[in-house]
């Protein structure tokens, strides 16, 4: 379900044509598709690096590109590397890292968020919504992302069907609008029920996926190698 | 700070397919590539199989230390946190002491009202599989388990200065898609994680800690401090140095990502069975538990852990299964499809 990127039939086709059984038909067809639609491509190579793995004969994962990317993030990261390298650096470097390494994090955060409120459809939901005040937390308030700036961020606001609000965003609008109240993290769960579109709240899924998220903490905490670091997880407040 | 307006909405599922990151970002992700790879490609080109071989040496060796010395010393340190689907910088303390060979460790929120989570009276003799992973011990559970340098590719990225301490920077990227991949500096003296990057499989960050400060020698009596109102106890049970892999009692996995082992077993909340995986550095658990009536069926995460709820048929009855870990939506679905009686 997840991985039904292209339309079904191409991809059923891309399946065939990885145990060798795909028609001539359904190869002409992926040709084309290969020209006109450059994830046929990526999906392809997808398929070969998971059967290459499940075979075991994966000398190294992913694409060049995808480690380089990485690299680039930590390069990007504000922490100072003792590296001699950083400071030989050309100096336009050093400037597009002074100023493109913030927002580019933040850019990516957003994008993440817009695009995985986009994609509910197919599996991802967005879940951590703003609190709204301790003493309005019963109105069941979430902050749709693309609200104009000045709309304060705790009003009650209905999701619009069909709507997946990113928390990020709606936090960016109120920070610009000059909204001062301190962030703090909501307990609220939101899930998109299966075949459905939109996250839905229900307060007793809510309560029910935190207390096994705090029980699943316990083993990422005893057996991930990290201390009780895991526990950053798991939202404590005075409610439950 | 000025944040972008003109989102760019793209009407496809990201999730796998790296090529749908914004264009702007990746060109500009591949110039600083570009740049910054050009020296460590240098070094690369001189590898020799001598080279490798000491890297992955030396991998093991960082591994190692951090599985077993940081919960050995005294320490009192703050860092701060953030995850993807919440923008604000979270702040923590941690405390951890030795007393009588037991450890002592308080995880206090440093924004907000106060609160904290409490572990106590884990014998530092005691080992969890987790634990003996990380280490490399695993020659007693037989040839046929996957190391974690068989389940990642480790890259030792150098040395860094972080919390105003030496570390070396670690890079694990799984070798299939079954978990995300890792960023870790760990402290040179005392293998304590001061930074840890969680990021997906598209290369989007989906939490990351660093530490600001740590303090080696904190004196006892304070970190003692009487407990916030608001504090939660973390458990610790877990088996001590196993020396053989169990099998969980009434359920079993058809499937689970190679190199994930079972952990351990419990119940929770009087009926819910959880069982407990790990490969060392990445954990799932599941829990099932005997339900009536329509089963809430679907996918919720916050920052890097994901919950796929989903119901279970069993010999005619329903149970509600839920799976979480801090692992991609594809692993999840396919271990709660995967649950079966004994």
């Amino acid at each position: 379900m997840t991985e039904q990127i292209q339309p079904p039939v191409l991809a059923e086709s891309l399946s065939a044509l990885m145990d060798n059984e795909a028609s001539e038909l359904e190869l002409q067809r992926l040709l084309k598709a290969l020209d006109a639609n450059p994830e046929v491509k990526t999906t392809w190579s997808r398929y070969q690096i998971a059967s290459a793995g499940l075979k075991g004969k994966l000398p190294v994962m992913a694409s060049g590109d995808f480690a380089s990317r990485i690299s680039a993030a930590i390069e990007a990261e504000e922490t100072y590397s003792q590296q001699p390298v950083v400071a030989a650096k050309p100096e336009v470097v050093k400037e597009s890292n002074v100023v493109a390494v913030p927002t580019s994090w933040w850019q990516q955060l957003g994008r993440a968020a817009v695009a995985a409120s986009v994609a509910g459809a197919l599996v991802v939901g967005v879940q951590q919504y703003q609190t709204v005040a301790p003493q309005t937390a019963e109105i069941a308030a979430t902050t749709p992302a693309a609200v104009p700036a000045n709309v304060p961020e705790n009003k009650a606001a209905n999701l619009p069907s069909g709507f997946n609000a990113p928390a990020l965003s709606a936090r960016t609008v109120a920070v610009q609008s000059g909204y001062e109240s301190r962030p703090q993290e909501s307990r609220r769960v939101m899930y998109v029920p299966r075949q459905e579109a939109a996250p839905v709240y229900n307060e007793d899924i809510s309560i029910y996926v935190n207390q096994l998220i705090q029980e699943h903490t316990d083993n990422a905490s005893m057996n991930s190698g990290q201390g009780m670091l895991p526990y950053t997880r798991v939202i404590l407040t005075e409610e439950e | 700070m000025l944040l972008p307006t003109n989102f760019l909405i793209e009407p496809r599922m990201p999730t796998f397919i790296s090529a749908n990151l914004p264009r702007r970002c990746l060109s500009y992700f591949s110039f600083i590539a570009l740049c910054c790879a050009t020296p460590l490609m240098a070094q690369e080109t001189g590898s020799s199989p001598e080279n490798s071989q000491r890297d992955s040496a030396d991998v093991a060796a960082l591994l190692h230390k951090m599985a077993t010395v940081p919960k050995t010393l005294n320490y009192q340190g703050s860092f701060t946190y953030q995850h993807k689907d919440n923008p604000a910088l979270q702040s923590f303390r941690i405390l951890h002491w030795i007393e009588d060979g037991v450890e002592h460790e308080r995880l206090q929120h440093m924004n907000g009202v106060e609160r904290e989570f409490v572990r106590e009276g884990k014998s530092l003799a005691c080992d969890s599989l987790g634990n003996q992973l990380l280490q490399g011990k695993i020659s007693q559970f037989g040839a046929n388990l996957a190391r974690l340098d068989q389940l990642y590719k480790f890259e030792i990225l150098g040395p860094e200065r972080v919390a105003g301490r030496e570390a070396t920077g670690l890079l694990a990227l799984p070798l299939d898609k079954f978990r995300h991949s890792s960023l870790l500096s760990i402290d040179n003296e005392t293998g304590l994680v001061l930074k840890s990057w969680l990021v997906d499989e598209s290369s989007r960050p989906l939490e990351r800690y660093q530490f600001i400060d740590l303090d080696l020698s904190p004196d006892p009596e304070s970190m003692k401090r009487p407990l916030a109102k608001i504090h939660k106890d973390a458990n610790s049970q877990t088996d001590c140095n196993p020396d053989v892999l169990k099998q969980p009692e009434r359920w079993q996995l058809a499937w689970v990502p190679p190199g994930f082992i079972f952990t351990g077993q419990r119940q929770v909340r009087q009926k819910i069975d959880m069982l407990m995986y790990s490969d060392g550095l990445t954990t799932f658990s599941v829990f099932i538990e005997p339900a009536a009536g329509v089963i809430p069926e679907g996918v919720a995460h916050r920052g890097a852990t994901l919950v796929i709820m989903d119901a279970l048929n069993y010999q005619g009855k329903t149970y509600r299964v839920t799976v979480i870990g801090e692992i991609p939506i594809v692993t999840a679905q396919k271990v709660a499809q995967s649950i079966g009686g004994i």
